[in-house]
């Protein structure tokens, strides 16, 4: 082990010392640490402890545990729900321990940790020079949620926003925040805050629960779903805040985990995966084809390829399954436990 | 042997014995047990009686007690938090606690929080291995815990004040009072155990952080002889805590759990010629209110009401033959923040018979139907033989059907709960084996169980968990236990020793349940001369695998604790008796629970009052 952190150490000091001297950060052939180029893993993990796994580009390697190999004896939380990104930063949000550790994205040493001013924070992103943290609160109350913006310099959570409503994933774009106002079948609308007041802009009723969104060409397209109704997915013109339209997937209740990619949408259900034309007015109800996951629980989709993230029984090692575009499975990994969603470091 | 044996005549220096053959019932003994079934109907199982100085012993938890004196093994998230037993291999709901002859396992998870009984309200708990649900119905597969409030019947007056006072601000304090004539009887006991709980982790620069706890509790029993066949009894008992549940990441939300726990038992006994009637008429009610984030007032609760009446009419044949008819009815009344307001009903009727052929030979069996509306009853049955070729060799062996019934949780949690839902059935056999000698006793069992149908909240569509039928689990297992006494001189040992292995193993995966160790032992030397006693207590639990793949870094490793006390009584009439113990004395770094580290060595000084 001593070696492994000694030779992540010599590492990551050289690339330090080359990307200081090296003023041009788009040169395609420099590696910026030991997990530039390849795929970032989140795995939930428990109470106690999530970790976060790597597979590199040419799905040769996976690493296991990054973050606990790079910083021995330190923690990333329980209960860690998702990442985001500034720069060369990485945001690691655990909703468990109410806790971002920030970290370099491509060596996965540790920067800082932010501890104060979460109550269960959820999904961030950065915009205006902030970032911004959707807060859960109190399970019961889905009233309380709110958005804690942290000073990226500081490293502080300097004020909140209250939302009035559920906050779950978030997204920014020109200046605006886009909360998406739903979890596991419950809310039914948009939240549109502009970040540079704080204001809430406007709300944009989508009918029924928004799981997760995109932005694409100015548009931003929403899956809404729960467990009774034909799922929607739905299309916002992020200028004039209007909805745009609509598609309603009759027969396909409880769609999850929007992808867009090279014009193409991707979203699940259970283990299957469906695709189809972003354009498209009907969305065939017939999957591109049903992954091997036992609980398919992380999505993503990158440079022509799908990645699945087997939850399995939410007690044992995870699975990664790796597709191309077309379905074709490419590779497999085992990962940590419970990997809940994939980044990418290219 | 007889139970009152063990009571009166051990007293102070045994720490626990097998309870061994006893006879067939004979009208009212001086010391009275409400379940009479576990005397009667317990033979060719093994009986483990924890009596009132080893109970005094342990600190006032049932975890404490059972996990130093028992093959139990205990999950625990931190001192006195959330703890959950896996007995023989099964779940946390496969163990039944029974309290009076009644079952008291949570209605709404169908499990006792062994951190949420005060042991030290009881002067009998006993410990029944193997299935039992013919007798006490739902969750007794891996076992069953018996609380017992004993009445004597003979001119009795005692008080007895108890108070310990240790490390991380921890107070337990018992009073109890007994007071009997021939006629009646009371036992009364109240209870109050805090700590502020904020023990240092070992090897580490962090402290336990909200696990402080508090908690009170009486438990009461009043007998009464209304003439020379009518008995009235009544139970009552009564628990209220609060528990702040310790942090795993000092940056975790605090939460807080409250459980408040009522029940109540009215018993009419009538002896007619060879006959003997029985009527309880019992309210219970559980209650717990979750507080998510204690900076917040939010909560979660749920409660149950219970209702029973049970009916049971024994017929001795002759002296050595009896068959009891038992007729039942229990209602549940569930109510919660997360489940739909139900009610359930369960009608059940059992048949028990058992003859003593000779004076080597004796042999019980019982059955049982329940009736509900809810699933489908599997016949419950369990078949006994015991042998006793020679004074000192007894062999035992049973066969029996039990169950565990879908609980309020997994029927009516909203949004996820199953009404198909059917009860997880488990067939299971046992030999066992007792050698007796004087002093010296061994036991060896062997066991073998299959359980099929077990429940599990398994994630559905879109992240939503929802209970099933779907597991299948076999488990093979030893016991040996060993006890031994000797008096020397005015010294007196006493030494108790048991080990478990258990091979508990999903039937499709192939893989050992997570929390369920394959080796367990623990220890007990108990010393007294004159005055003074001591005692020393030893445990290891082998390791256990947290993840269902049984990946072998995810485990929490083997431990081994021990505690040691001495006590000395101030005067000759034992009226004071000063007692000073040390817990995990080698200052073993253990967890039972992965990121949940328990504290390292601590101490307890504790005084006792007798008048």
């Amino acid at each position: 082990m001593k070696i492994t952190r000694l030779f992540f150490m010599a590492l990551a000091s050289a690339i330090l010392f080359v990307s200081c001297s090296d003023d041009d950060s788009n040169t395609p052939d420099v590696q910026l640490g030991a997990y530039d180029n390849g795929v970032i893993i989140v795995n939930e993990g428990n109470g106690a402890a999530g970790s976060i796994s790597f597979i590199t580009d040419d799905l040769m390697t996976v690493n296991q545990d990054i973050f606990g190999a790079v910083n021995p004896g330190q923690g990333i939380g329980g209960y860690v729900q998702s990442m985001f990104f500034d720069g060369d930063r990485a945001f690691i949000v655990s909703n468990g321990s109410n806790k971002i550790t920030v970290v370099n994205r491509y060596t996965f040493e540790k920067i800082a940790t932010i501890e104060t001013g979460f109550n269960v924070p959820r999904y961030g992103v950065v915009e205006n020079g902030k970032a911004y943290v959707t807060n859960l609160g109190s399970f019961s109350d889905l009233t309380d949620d709110f958005i804690a913006v942290i000073n990226l310099s500081t490293l502080e959570v300097e004020s909140t926003i209250a939302v009035n409503a559920i906050a779950e994933k978030i997204i920014a774009e020109d200046g605006k925040l886009y909360v998406a106002n739903g979890t596991y079948g419950e809310g039914n609308s948009i939240t549109i805050i502009n970040a540079a007041t704080n204001a809430i802009e406007s709300t944009i009723d989508v009918g029924i629960s928004p799981n997760s969104m995109e932005e694409e060409n100015g548009f931003l397209y929403v899956l809404c779903a729960n467990f009774t109704e034909a799922s929607r997915l739905i299309k916002i013109n992020m200028n004039t805040n209007q909805k745009v339209s609509e598609v309603v997937m009759t027969d396909l209740i409880n769609a999850q985990n929007l992808a867009i990619e090279d014009g193409k949408v991707y979203f699940t259900i259970n283990a299957a995966v469906f695709k189809d034309n972003l354009s498209a007015t009907t969305i065939s109800s017939t999957p591109l084809f049903t992954s091997l996951a036992t609980t398919l629980y992380g999505f993503g989709v990158e440079d022509n390829r799908i990645f699945v993230g087997d939850a399995k029984d939410y007690a044992s090692d995870g699975e990664v399954f790796i597709y191309s575009t077309t379905g074709a499975l490419q590779k497999q990994f085992s990962v940590g436990l419970i990997p809940n969603g994939f980044y990418f470091n290219d | 042997m007889t139970l009152r044996y063990f009571i009166f005549l051990f007293g102070m220096l045994v720490c626990q014995k097998s309870l061994a053959q006893t006879p067939v019932a004979v009208q009212l003994d001086e010391v009275d047990i409400a379940d009479r079934k576990l005397r009667d109907y317990s033979n060719a199982q093994n009986v483990q009686q924890l009596n009132d100085s080893i109970i005094q012993k342990n600190q006032p938890s049932l975890t404490s007690l059972l996990n130093f004196s028992t093959g139990i093994y205990f999950k625990e998230n931190g001192l006195g938090m959330v703890s959950s037993p896996s007995f023989r291999g099964t779940t946390a709901q496969q163990t039944a606690v029974v309290w009076n002859g009644i079952n008291i396992n949570s209605q709404l998870n169908g499990q006792t929080d062994f951190n949420t009984i005060s042991t030290s309200d009881f002067n009998s708990i006993s410990v029944r291995a193997g299935g039992g649900s013919s007798l006490y119905g739902t969750s007794a597969i891996g076992g069953s815990i018996h609380l017992n409030t004993t009445l004597n019947f003979r001119k009795l007056f005692s008080n007895r004040l108890n108070v310990n006072y240790g490390s991380y601000n921890t107070l337990t304090a018992n009073y109890q009072v007994k007071y009997a004539t021939e006629k009646m009887s009371f036992f009364g006991s109240v209870s109050r155990n805090s700590s502020d709980n904020n023990y240092d982790y070992l090897n580490s620069n962090r402290t336990n952080l909200n696990g402080q706890f508090y908690n009170s509790s009486y438990n009461v029993g009043f007998g009464y002889k209304i003439n020379s066949r009518n008995t009235l009894k009544l139970y009552s008992q009564f628990f209220d805590g609060e528990r702040h549940f310790s942090l795993i990441n000092p940056t975790d939300s605090k939460t807080k759990y409250r459980d408040f726990n009522t029940r109540n038992l009215a018993d009419l006994t009538t002896y007619l010629g060879n006959f003997t009637s029985n009527l309880k008429v019992g309210f219970l009610s559980e209650e717990y209110k979750y507080f998510g984030n204690i900076a917040q007032d939010n909560f979660t609760f749920g409660k149950v009401e219970t209702l029973l009446a049970k009916y049971n009419l024994n017929y001795r044949i002759n002296a050595a033959t009896q068959v009891d008819f038992v007729a039942d009815f229990t209602q549940n009344k569930g109510d919660g923040s997360d489940i739909a307001t139900e009610k359930r009903s369960i009608t059940g009727f059992a048949l028990q018979f058992k003859q003593s052929v000779n004076e080597h030979f004796s042999y019980d069996w019982s059955l049982r139907k329940e009736v509900t509306n809810n699933y489908k009853s599997p016949l419950l049955y369990a078949v006994g033989t015991v042998y006793k070729p020679f004074k000192w060799y007894t062999l035992k062996a049973n066969f029996s059907q039990n169950f565990r019934i879908p609980t309020f949780n997994d029927l009516y949690w909203q949004g996820a709960g199953n009404i198909d839902l059917q009860p997880e059935k488990a067939v299971q056999g046992e030999i066992g084996n007792v050698f007796q000698w004087q002093n010296f006793s061994i036991t060896a069992t062997v066991f073998y169980s299959k359980i099929k149908d077990m429940i599990r909240w398994l994630p559905q569509n879109g992240g939503v968990f929802r209970p099933t039928n779907t597991e299948r689990v076999s488990i093979f297992g030893s016991e040996i236990s060993m006890d031994y006494s000797k008096v020397v001189h005015k010294h007196h040992f006493d030494f108790h020793a048991n080990y478990s292995y258990t091979d508990s193993e999903n039937e499709k995966t192939g893989k050992q349940l997570t929390f369920v160790p394959f080796h367990k032992t623990t220890a007990s030397l108990a010393y007294s001369y004159s005055r003074f006693a001591a005692f020393y207590q030893y445990l290891f639990n082998g390791e256990v695998f947290t993840q269902t793949d049984n990946n072998p870094k995810k485990i929490i490793e083997n431990y081994t604790v021990s505690n040691f006390g001495i006590s000395a009584d101030l005067d000759q009439h034992s009226n004071y008796t000063l007692g000073f113990k040390v817990l995990n004395l080698w200052n073993e770094n253990y967890e039972s629970v992965e990121n949940r580290p328990l504290p390292g060595r601590n101490y307890a000084l504790n005084l006792t009052l007798n008048f």
